[in-house]
């Protein structure tokens, strides 16, 4: 028979831990948060190093205690979080399977907030050519293999990628007395804050090679070098025996597939409104499944509305109303949410989250429905970084208006 | 040491042989170079299982599929072996493929093969709604099937151990002697192992070894193929096998559904001088995506979930080079193709069947009794589905990796297992861990740390 439970918060990172505990405080009885992995906390748990809990918990912390800090707050609020809990399968009309330790266990949820997360795509996923060989690495992996596992990692790396969590990477490796021979970047200049890499320069003295690619991984049994290839063709290999593939991101959005619910083609993540609601009526979603990815403090503040908006749901008072659907225009390659609910309020932190993958040619950014300019605003785009724009906008969208884009001004 | 039959090479071929002599009570050596069994050409090939329609009408190819293809059947239901009989469809996407369909089924009739059936543009659509429009026709080969090829191997070798089998690993043949009583193999460590009879099983290298022996009737190029295997998501794109129609412009790729629920595309077919080289390159890469944007558009905007290229042991002969030299004790059972797969089990009751014939004693044979195998295909339930299995042994229930829904319990299985892995990619074949989309990104350092302690 399957379990009734009242709210079911999908990934225990901190979206998910934000959500279940933001239901709870909403006054939400039966809150079960299902956790794939042997403890929660999610990513922030292998990221030992300082920079979280700014935006939500006002404070400034490293990783690991911000997961535990979210934990105990959601524990501490009656939320139960299930570990080593797969969710496996859902089906259409709502029934969500999943395995542990206990056997297979079936429930029946009234809602479902999705909160599973993002990570990097693999070498593979890249089509890097080469060899397959021991030494390649994402930042998610490398990490745990440090921090968590203690694992032997090699002795010279490449770091692929120069966006903030490549300068994670960068850390890591350094903490595992890796040497980083040099860090490649297809842009023409890094994409963290300039303050990141000129620390990272003085301190490890990597050298950054830009509008460079990655043509292939080599080695017989495991890595020996990678062949690079700068932008006027010229190829060049380094030797090393650890590659790191960091950043480019995608939305673990398996499940949200299997729900049947509609996805973004941008974000890869579920379609959303500012409610955070998917095209389904009870599935709500939060944190970087919307938005791969924006830093884990902004992804947590998400689970407050998912949880306001799921709320809503259980007690009957579930805003309905015109949808209007946001569209972006290169560069841009996502926003998110991606549709406004006419008259229901802000998104959360009063903001869109915009992506780009080149840098682009200006820093306008203009908000339009119809010849109707309703906003604008100069951001600071940078590839591989989430850009905010402010939502104040929303309330001036016409429901009647048709679509509205976002262009570069 | 002294066996009654030495097997050089713990392939597919190499293992269906040991495990064959095993069963008529012999005393059985497989001799590996590599870390682990079916760690060559075995391990990266389509996986298809053939009727062996294609074939050359009378060769020993077409009679050895043929008949393997009864054979694995039989024992991987008997093993466990995941195998899913999906069909193929031949597409033809020009005339001159539409035209050659009739002498294929033409073919296929010379081979044994009876059940294909011709089919209109509109069969080929209804069969296979995503095919680009620009599929002309087809033939309906409804009997092929794809099969893990790793299970199989394993369990060609881990039967044969378990009938008492000796399998050395890392152990590399760099010399024969002949000795009064059979032959003598030398390896690279240092170990003088002798045979009544020895069989050259070396697969790229069979050639090799059959210098050793004084014969230099083939040499093996290596066909390098580099495959492309898409994400899970793609699996309901295609229903069959789609095969591509041999033409003036080469054999072509194919698109086929895996048993693990994902779908590849390829193989590349590249001649080259190096054994070793399984390197996938851009240009293949490039080449097999305008390949399936042009059959099934869908397919090519789905993720990528791994690349590879295997390397097929093809000859100047367009047949298996089977041959007996008893006057040296020696067996040679080189250039089999990628056919190999599904031929075996035939080839090993081939080779007994003619030393038989040529009054070799090689003992009754009893039936084999497959090693049971864990199921690692998405056809049949695998353990974090398995109520009865998880009540037993929680461990089934801890999903590891996450992608391939791989549980603690088939590592800890497949640690304790006859022949157990020794390296990550070793682990991967037996149980599918870290080979899902993010290739390790969640779980692949538990898993290396795991591996390790277990090795200890």
């Amino acid at each position: 028979m399957a379990e009734n439970v009242d709210a079911l918060v999908i990934g225990a990172g901190p979206a998910g831990l934000t959500a279940a505990w933001a239901l709870k405080n909403l006054g939400i009885e039966n809150v079960l948060v299902a956790e794939r992995e042997a403890v929660a906390g999610g990513i922030p748990r292998h990221s030992h190093h300082p920079g979280y809990g700014i935006r939500d918990l006002h404070r400034f912390m490293n990783g690991p205690s911000y997961a535990k800090t979210l934990v105990t707050r959601a524990k501490d609020a009656g939320v139960r979080i299930a570990n080593n809990f797969s969710v496996t399968d859902w089906e259409q009309d709502g029934l969500i399977t999943a395995t542990s330790k206990n056997g297979r266990q079936l429930l029946m949820p009234q809602v479902v907030i999705l909160a599973t997360g993002a990570r990097e795509r693999p070498r593979p996923a890249r089509l890097v050519a080469g060899n397959r060989v021991r030494g390649i690495y994402t930042t998610g992996e490398l990490q745990q293999a440090v921090y968590e596992r203690k694992l032997p990692i090699g002795t010279r790396a490449v770091v692929v990628g120069a966006e903030h969590v490549s300068f994670s990477a960068l850390m890591t490796l350094n903490h595992a007395d890796v040497k980083v021979v040099a860090m490649v970047t297809e842009h023409h200049k890094h994409q963290s804050y300039p303050a990141f890499y000129f620390g990272a320069k003085v301190r490890y003295q990597v050298p950054l090679r830009t509008t460079t690619s990655v043509v292939s991984v080599n080695g017989t049994d495991r890595v020996e070098s990678v062949t690079l290839r700068d932008n006027g063709g010229n190829e060049s290999n380094v030797e090393c025996d650890v590659v790191v593939f960091t950043g480019n991101w995608i939305a673990d959005y398996e499940l949200a597939q299997r729900s049947g619910i509609t996805r973004d083609s941008g974000t890869t993540g579920p379609l959303v409104n500012q409610l955070l609601r998917t095209s389904q009526p009870n599935v709500f979603a939060a944190g970087n499944i919307l938005h791969p990815v924006t830093t884990a403090d902004v992804a947590a503040l998400d689970g407050v509305i998912a949880a306001r908006s799921a709320a809503e749901y259980l007690t009957g008072r579930s805003l309905l109303g015109n949808t209007v659907s946001i569209n972006v225009a290169p560069p841009f390659t996502w926003v998110s949410p991606q549709q406004v609910l006419v008259g229901a309020g802000m998104p959360p932190r009063n903001c869109f989250q915009l992506w780009v993958t080149e840098f682009p040619s200006s820093s306008l950014v203009v908000v339009q429905q119809g010849t109707q300019t309703l906003f604008s605003q100069r951001l600071r785009l940078v590839p591989g970084r989430p850009a905010e724009l402010k939502s104040d906008w929303i309330s001036s969208v016409d429901p009647a208006g048709g679509p509205i884009q976002i262009r570069l001004g | 040491m002294k066996f009654d039959v030495v097997v050089i090479g713990a392939g597919l071929v190499g293992s269906a042989i040991a495990q064959e002599f095993t069963a008529r009570g012999q005393s059985v050596c497989i001799v590996e170079k590599s870390n682990d069994v079916g760690n060559g050409t075995s391990k990266a090939n389509t996986a298809i299982w053939h009727t062996g329609f294609d074939a050359v009408p009378g060769s020993l190819e077409s009679k050895l599929v043929g008949r393997g293809y009864f054979l694995l059947e039989n024992y991987a239901k008997q093993a466990g072996i995941p195998i899913v009989k999906t069909g193929a469809v031949l597409v033809a996407w020009d005339e001159e493929q539409l035209a050659s369909l009739d002498g294929l089924a033409d073919k296929a009739h010379k081979n044994g093969y009876e059940k294909t059936k011709g089919l209109s543009q509109s069969e080929v659509r209804n069969l296979e709604p995503n095919l680009s429009e620009s599929a002309l026709g087809g033939l309906l080969v409804p009997d092929e099937g794809i099969v893990c090829t790793w299970t199989t191997n394993l369990a060609y070798a881990t039967t044969a151990v378990q009938a008492g089998a000796t399998l050395y690993l890392n152990t590399k043949v760099v010399g024969v002697n002949s000795v009064p009583d059979g032959m003598e193999i030398q390896t690279d460590t240092h170990q003088t192992i002798t045979g009544s009879l020895v069989v050259n099983a070396a697969g790229l290298y069979s050639d090799d070894i059959h210098r050793m022996f004084g014969h230099q009737t083939f040499s093996v190029t290596p066909r390098k193929g580099q495959l492309i295997v898409f994400d899970k998501l793609a699996r309901n794109l295609v229903n069959h096998i789609i095969l591509p129609v041999p033409s003036s412009k080469g054999k072509g790729v194919l698109i086929s559904p895996t048993v693990y629920g994902n779908v590849i595309l390829g193989p590349t077919a590249e001649d080259q001088t190096d054994k070793t080289d399984t390197s996938t390159t851009q240009a293949g890469f490039e080449f097999l995506l305008a390949k399936g944007q042009a059959m099934l558009p869908g397919l090519v905007t789905n993720e990528v979930t791994a690349t590879y290229a295997g390397l097929r042991a093809a000859t100047e002969h367009s047949d298996y080079q089977i041959t007996f030299h008893l006057d040296q004790k020696y067996i040679c059972v080189g250039g089999i193709r990628s056919t190999g797969l599904t031929s075996a089990l035939a080839i090993a009751e081939y080779v007994a069947e003619q030393l038989f014939i040529a009054g070799h004693p090689i003992g009754e044979r009893a039936d084999i009794l497959p090693a049971p195998m864990p199921n690692i295909g998405e056809d049949f339930v695998r353990p974090y589905q398995d109520e009865v299995a998880i009540a037993k042994n929680p461990s089934f229930g801890e999903v590891i990796c996450h992608c391939e829904r791989v549980t603690i319990g088939e590592l800890d299985q497949a640690f304790d297992s006859t022949i157990p892995p020794c390296t990550l990619e070793g682990l991967r074949r037996r149980t599918r861990a870290t080979m899902g989309r993010c290739q390790g990104f969640y779980c692949g350092a538990e898993v290396a740390q795991r591996l390790t302690e277990a090795k200890k």
